[in-house]
């Protein structure tokens, strides 16, 4: 019976989907780093739905 | 609101061993956990009929995932908290949820006590942005 090595397939499924880039790391952050983003983003007004 | 209410909590994640870490977490803030769901459009099923104060909701979720949630809920309430929970917190979700109207956003790998102190912090800071905004 053949066998197929499933993660090398999904990953060259990946990168095919990608236009054949190795895809970009993604940036995790810290608690602190969310914290920070949270703080500096503007402060909505009451009774106005978010910006879309 | 009043001291003596306590926060009504709704909490959404698909994973039992996270709700009850969660759970557990709130419910040592003196918070009640009113209602859980499994995935997103429960939680927003569930909103409808439980009203709670804040709402912990999973990024990543089957058939609704957490920022689809997010976006629903605040279709219906700008005043509920809703602080988002997450593995890996990728700086384009955060960005995203933050941007949906998310009060929070939060990792579910944070040691216990930070995990505390953060739902408290982020309720509380809640709470005076309501006072500002009248």
């Amino acid at each position: 019976m053949r066998k197929y090595d499933l993660a090398k397939m999904l990953e060259e499924i990946r990168r095919d989907e990608g236009g054949g880039k190795e895809p970009a790391a993604k940036q995790v952050l810290t608690q602190a780093q969310i914290k920070a983003m949270a703080r500096a983003r503007p402060r909505r007004a009451a009774g106005k739905p978010p910006a879309k | 609101m009043s001291d003596e209410r306590k926060v009504r909590v709704l909490l959404a994640d698909d994973e039992s061993h996270v709700r009850l870490l969660v759970r557990t977490v709130v419910s040592s803030l003196g918070y009640d956990v009113i209602g859980e769901a499994a995935d997103g459009r429960r939680a927003v099923e569930l909103f409808d009929s439980i009203s709670p104060d804040l709402v912990l909701l999973d990024i990543n979720m089957p058939v609704m995932d957490g920022l689809a949630a997010l976006r629903a809920l605040r279709e219906k309430s700008d005043t509920v908290a809703i602080i988002m929970l997450t593995s890996l917190a990728s700086a384009d979700v955060v960005e995203q949820s933050l941007q949906a109207g998310a009060t929070y956003h939060l990792r579910k790998d944070l040691p216990v006590a930070e995990l505390k102190e953060e739902i408290k912090e982020a309720w509380l800071a809640h709470l005076q942005d309501l006072e500002e905004r009248g």
